[in-house]
């Protein structure tokens, strides 16, 4: 039986098509085609699912870059650096001359916030901070990262897509990159697959030394062997969460074009260009435009305690160029406006500058947000001279995560409930959102 | 006359300055220098008397980077793309170059004759200039843009050969080039590939460079140094010098000393007799090293309290000068 | 490298209130009790104070297979399990338990879990396994391993390599340090009072700091110097507060002040002193002098006193409980403050007593640990609602590590690796080699278990569809299956090499259901049924 779509489209008749009779439709698009929404026999179909889903995609910076060689420059300033600045399409606003492209751009989806507060200085447990909305679990209550929330909130609940991916550059599994746990309460469903260093997951094709009917009938006698031996016994997370990661694998392994570039038009994929990073932006496209809710892409390691400026010479043009692609496709695309594209880093780097040319880690941090949702073009919150504190609008994590959700329609003080019980809030009570950078 | 003795090697006196000092040129025949900092300051220091005198001149608005005394003039180059001459009398600004560079100028070079300015940038370009017109003469293009990785390169230094026929220009890959002065042409290439070090899998970008370059006397090899990376987001990994036969391409020397610092300026004695090496940054304190290349070992090290970014001699190769973060050092050799 | 800016403005505190409620002795169980009475004695206590019936006793093909597993760190052979199932010897439990305490196997399995405790989740922190198999062989005590790890004294297994890897990063040693051997994780005291500790202050995590803030390393040896300023830190208002050594429990521990005119020239000369040794150490070989006061020596004092090694018993108490029961007595096992109750006080107290004055003796706690009815307990519960998990009614499914899971897997997958024909030495190298081969396999992408881990799909993908890993699973069972007459004989094998027990009726039948549909492919069939068993989740878990 149809059901109405989650999101309501315009509200026309001829967009009130659910998402399962997409799906019935176009069941084996996943399979063969070369992914993605152009490969909808219909054009209306896609239309419709483009304007109803929102999705959301973090660029993180991890490592924490420095917000003075990227959105807040401070030039001629002790603590400024040797780089010089540029003026944006924004009127008075100037960034680092790092970001040439992006600067170009932001006036069109994007918003500049320069006064987030991390409260920490610590890679881990910043990453904790800026990635669970600033709380660390110490009462017992196992809290999922926003993008398990995001996933949560957005998800179709028929999807035969993954709800959650990350992509990171590094093969470093650090608990700030790979989150274990991600999904906390939220359940297994929400925990990101991640990729490191990768394009795609390994192990999504089908091994030669099996036919597909044996490789699916042997995963069903794993099950049935398994449930057998799971009653009385599945009381915790863990137990499910093996059951679970074995029933995803042929769900993954029918999206593995999803994640397969050599599917994209040679020109597509040279405008992403040839880094890893770049790469892997290309296949958050492919994803987010095949409808995951949530996409992480993780750039690291931004962690320059020693030669901070070479390392960012290196890194934040990247950054510019991938960021400015990704942007300009998912807006030619119809994309952008249901798409919040977010970057920030667990934490900012110091106005000091240290004896190896490097900047060491700082609570403060500068944060853009992008699409779905936001009012293009503000620039939001100030820190003073030297950039040594936050001089107007500081933005705490949790008001970052309010005007996240606000963004893209979702109600920040939901409540979901905890592995204990409690009813837990989206968002740490009275965070509000900064309607300033809202549409 | 026997060449100076580092073993002899004192420090007789310290300056603070402002900022970290990254560039230093010596006027002949005293002890009148000029410095650069990471301010956009450049300031002139009569160290002779009791009381240091200095001055300011103010033109450049990001990293001093280069300096260098040609003739009447000095010549600056800075990471805000200009190069400046000044007049090194009256110190007023005699010529700007807006642009000399599309990226950020990392070293400048005099040829010995004071006639030929040399200076290179992360737009990987070297170029020669008229030391007196000012004149663009030769641009040097050889050194690639891009990293393996993709990424832009960075083109550290250069150095003219003592006979002033050869420049050679030293990037973030670890090549060297080497070009002929009179026609811009590029005449040899050596590649150090120690010098750079790409980190795929943890921080995913790369760290390194030859820093620095010196010519023996001859002009027949030539001297690099850096640092051998091991982690890319501290300075850490093993300081670096290279020496190489660079007609034949050949490295002759290896020079390890320490650990944890980037080398980071390089000066042969005048007469070959030895090599000095100063560090800068880097997660451990730096030395100052001297380096007897026949002997193919380390003559003397000496502990830094501060990271040396500039360093220079005097003509006859018993002062060293260097300047760090904050400080100005000299250092005194006997014969 | 870590800047410690913190701007939260909270008031210090000064008192500190870790020790929890002081041992009371007369209220415990006698001393000269045995651990399994007394784990079962206050375990049934509040059972029955909640009113809840534990499992029953687990089979004894689950407690062969649980006791190799946690002792041994493999599943059993098949030999090892019929014979301990057919035994009927009743102290076959206890004889199982002391033989595997007193093996190889033992020691380097616990080198490994000691070796992944000490590293607290800390990817850079340097691993003292080299060390660790040597202190567990001759079973020192907890507290001599504390202080060897301290760097007590210079040693060929380099037990320093604790403090000695971790000194590029002063802040992560202090706070592994807390955690590790005491329980208290301080890391939120680095920049502003614990939220729910009160008493955790930037006091204790800066005076905790300061035990090594005068370590360093020369020629690779750890050592101390004699001078250096005091600790000092910036406060969350900004004032800059000078801190001693202070111990976790808030005992400070005075210095001698240092006997010199002129302190900064004193550290300035000693500095000195160090870099001419170093430069010169090729040819001299002369080490600068021993600290007369050394910190770390000082912490190992403090903590070990009389009045504070309670800290110190019960982190590790706890630690081993958490390990062989799935659940500690406090949980997070790092959150061990006033402010988080055990949920067994008296027997934390009890076993942390014991251990005290049983000389820190870590092969008697495990002993004990494994021999009481509790840990004996069925893992499956067929009531309605299970009872509260800090009861320990029932077993807890504990996750296999990367090495309990990779060598099982390739034991299983080659049943004739360990065999009792082997000799003594034989057999270690084969164990050795179980272990290196387990470690290439299976240690990047089999996660270390955690509180509350979530198995990740790429574990499944892996396993499912990697070449090289799908060519390695069953890789000599099946052909050994294959010259089994009878497909009876086929499935009965297959089970009991891959999970340690007899199959089913409904297993057998499902077996046989799925090897009859491929007769045209049999060795197929049976590849598919191995890894279907290798991959259920009876064979992920210590159950």
């Amino acid at each position: 039986m149809p059901r109405t779509a989650r999101h309501q489209g315009c509200g026309s008749p001829e967009h009130a098509i659910s998402r399962r009779a997409f799906l019935g439709s176009a069941s084996g698009l996943l399979l063969g085609g070369s992914g993605g929404l152009n490969m909808l026999g219909s054009p209306l179909l896609a239309e419709q699912m483009k304007r109803d889903q929102k999705r959301a995609l973090l660029i993180f910076l991890s490592g924490g870059a420095s917000q003075f060689e990227t959105w807040d420059p401070k030039p001629g300033r002790h603590t400024g650096g040797p780089f010089q600045t540029i003026q944006t399409s924004i009127p008075g606003c100037h960034i680092c001359e790092l970001l040439p492209e992006i600067a170009t751009r932001v006036h069109r989806h994007t918003a500049i916030i320069r006064s987030v507060d991390a409260a920490n200085t610590d890679h881990d447990a910043g990453a904790r901070v800026v990635l669970r909305g600033a709380r660390l679990g110490n009462d017992g209550v196992k809290y999922p990262t926003l993008g398990a929330m995001l996933a949560r909130e957005l998800m179709q609940a028929d999807s035969r897509v993954p709800d959650h991916v990350a992509l990171y550059t590094a093969e470093v599994g650090l608990t700030i990159n790979a989150q274990p746990d991600a999904a906390g309460f939220l359940g297994s469903r929400y925990d990101p697959i991640n990729i490191l260093s990768r394009l795609a997951p390994e192990g999504t094709r089908l091994p030669e030394a099996l036919t597909d009917l044996d490789h699916q009938e042997r995963g069903q006698l794993r099950d049935l062997l398994s449930k057998e031996f799971l009653k009385g016994r599945e009381r915790d997370g863990t137990a499910a969460s093996h059951s679970a990661a074995y029933s995803r694998v042929r769900g993954l392994m029918s999206c593995e074009t999803l994640f397969d570039i050599s599917q994209e038009p040679d020109r597509v994929r040279a405008r992403y260009g040839p880094t890893l990073f770049g790469q892997q932006a290309l296949v958050a496209r492919r994803l987010l435009e095949a409808g995951v809710p949530f996409v992480r892409l993780n750039r690291g390691w931004w962690d320059s305690h020693g030669e901070n400026f070479d390392i960012h010479a290196e890194m934040v043009p990247e950054l510019d160029h991938v960021m400015s692609v990704l942007l300009d496709d998912l807006e030619e695309r119809g994309l952008l406006q249901n798409t919040l594209v977010m970057t920030f880093s667990e934490m900012g780097r110091t106005p000091d500058i240290n004896t190896m040319r490097g900047r060491d880690h700082f609570p403060r941090l500068s944060a853009t947000l992008t699409g779905c949702g936001i009012r293009p073009g503000v620039v939001y919150g100030k820190t003073n001279e030297n950039g040594t504190d936050i001089a107007e609008g500081r933005v705490t994590v949790p008001q970052l995560f309010a005007t996240i959700f606000k963004a893209l329609g979702i109600d920040h003080q939901k409540e979901y409930t905890a592995n204990d019980g409690r009813p837990i809030a989206l968002t740490n009570a009275g965070a509000r959102p900064v309607k300033e950078v809202l549409a | 006359m026997a060449a100076a003795d580092p073993n002899t090697i004192k420090q007789v006196k310290t300056l603070k300055m402002p900022g970290d000092l990254l560039s230093v040129a010596r006027v002949p025949g005293g002890d009148v220098l000029f410095v650069g900092n990471d301010w956009g300051k450049i300031y002139r220091v009569d160290w002779s008397g009791d009381k240091p005198e200095t001055k300011e001149l103010i033109g450049h608005t990001s990293y001093v980077s280069g300096l260098v005394l040609a003739g009447k003039h000095i010549v600056s180059g800075s990471w805000d793309r200009k190069l400046i001459w000044w007049d090194a009398e009256t110190h007023q600004q005699v010529r700007t170059v807006e642009n000399a560079h599309r990226k950020w100028i990392r070293h400048v070079a005099v040829a010995p004759d004071g006639k030929t300015v040399a200076s290179v940038g992360d737009d990987m370009v070297g170029r020669l200039w008229d030391a007196v017109a000012g004149k663009l003469l030769h641009e040097l293009q050889g050194h690639d843009e891009k990293t393996p990785q993709h990424f832009r390169s960075k083109l550290y230094t250069c150095v003219f050969s003592p006979d002033g026929q050869h420049l050679a220009t030293g990037d973030h890959l670890g090549r060297i080039l080497i070009w002929a002065v009179a026609t811009g042409k590029q005449v040899a290439a050596v590649e150090a590939p120690s010098f750079y070090h790409w980190d795929f899998g943890r921080n995913n970008h790369s760290a390194g460079g030859v820093r620095c370059l010196a010519f023996t006397a001859d002009g027949k090899r030539i001297a690099a140094g850096g640092i051998e990376n091991r982690d890319v987001a501290i300075i850490q990994g093993t300081p670096l010098v290279q020496v190489f036969d660079w007609q034949k391409g050949q490295k002759t020397h290896e020079f390890k000393v320490g650990k944890d610092y980037v080398f980071e300026s390089l000066r042969f004695q005048h007469e070959g007799a030895w090599l000095v090496g100063a560090g800068g940054g880097g997660a451990a304190a730096p030395k100052l090293v001297f380096f007897d290349l026949e002997q193919k070992k380390v003559v003397v090290e000496v502990a830094l309290t501060i990271p040396l970014h500039a360093m220079t001699l005097n003509e006859t190769s018993d002062v060293v000068y260097g300047a760090g973060r904050g400080y100005l050092v000299r250092w005194d050799l006997k014969r | 490298m870590k800047s410690s800016v913190c701007l939260v403005s909270l008031m210090l505190a000064s008192s500190f209130l870790f020790a929890g409620a002081p041992l009371a002795a007369g209220e415990l169980l006698p001393a000269d009790r045995s651990i399994p009475e007394v784990i079962d004695h206050y375990l049934d206590l509040k059972l029955k104070h909640a009113g809840a019936v534990p499992a029953a006793q687990a089979d004894d093909a689950t407690l062969v297979r649980r006791l190799m597993l946690d002792l041994g760190g493999r599943i059993p052979t098949v030999r090892e399990a019929k014979a301990y199932v057919e035994s009927t010897d009743p102290q076959k439990r206890r004889q199982l338990a002391e033989r595997l305490l007193t093996s190889q196997e033992y020691v380097a399995h616990s080198a490994t879990e000691f070796d992944i405790m000490l590293r607290a989740g800390n990817d850079r922190a340097p691993s003292v396994r080299d060390y660790l198999l040597v202190a567990l062989k001759e079973n020192r005590p907890w507290d001599q391993m504390f202080r060897e790890m301290m760097g007590e004294k210079a040693d060929s297994t380099r037990p320093e390599n604790f403090v000695l890897g971790r000194l590029e990063d002063v802040d992560a040693l202090t706070r592994e340090v807390s955690s590790v051997f005491f329980g208290i994780n301080i890391s939120c005291a680095q920049c502003h009072r614990h939220p729910y500790v009160k008493s955790l202050t930037q006091d204790s995590y800066f005076g905790m700091r300061a035990f090594f803030s005068r370590s360093y390393e020369f020629q690779g040896q750890l050592l101390e110097k004699e001078f250096g300023i005091p600790a000092q830190y910036k406060s969350k208002n900004g004032a800059v507060r000078e801190v001693g050594l202070l111990f976790l429990t808030g005992a400070e521990v005075a210095q001698p002040s240092p006997n010199v005119p002129d302190l900064p020239k004193a550290i300035q000369e000693e500095n000195k002193r160090i870099e001419e040794l170093r430069k010169n150490f090729a040819k001299a070989k002369e080490l600068p002098p021993r600290a007369a006061f050394g910190f770390r020596a000082q912490l190992v004092d403090v903590a070990l006193r009389p009045e504070n090694r309670e800290l110190f018993a019960r982190s590790i108490v706890n630690r081993l409980w958490y390990r062989f029961y799935g659940h500690g007595l406090v949980m997070r096992v790092d959150q061990m403050h006033a402010q988080n109750a055990p949920s067994h006080a008296e027997l934390l107290d009890w076993l942390a007593r014991d251990l005290i004055s049983h000389s820190y003796d870590l092969r008697r706690l495990v002993r004990g640990l494994v021999d009481s009815r509790a840990y004996a307990r069925s893992s499956r519960w067929d009531g309605s609602r299970p009872p509260a998990v800090d009861l320990f009614a029932v077993a807890n499914l504990r996750p296999l590590t990367p090495m309990q899971y990779g060598t099982s897997q390739l034991l299983a997958s080659n049943p004739d690796l360990l065999t009792v024909e082997q000799s003594p030495e034989q057999l270690q190298a084969q164990s050795q080699r179980l272990e290196s081969e387990a470690q290439k396999w299976y240690g990047k992408f089999i996660e270390v278990p955690q509180e509350g881990m979530v198995i990740n799909v790429n574990e499944a993908l892996r396993l499912s569809n990697d070449a090289a890993m799908l060519k390695l699973l069953g890789e000599k069972l099946v052909p050994r299956l294959m010259k089994l007459e009878g497909r009876g004989q086929q499935i009965s094998t297959a089970v009991w090499t891959v999970l340690s027990r007899a199959p089913t009726e409904k297993e057998a039948e499902l077996l046989s259901a799925y090897i009859d549909k491929r007769q045209d492919r049999p060795q197929q069939a049976l590849q598919q049924m191995v890894w279907a068993l290798l991959n259920c989740s009876e064979f992920r878990f210590n159950h």
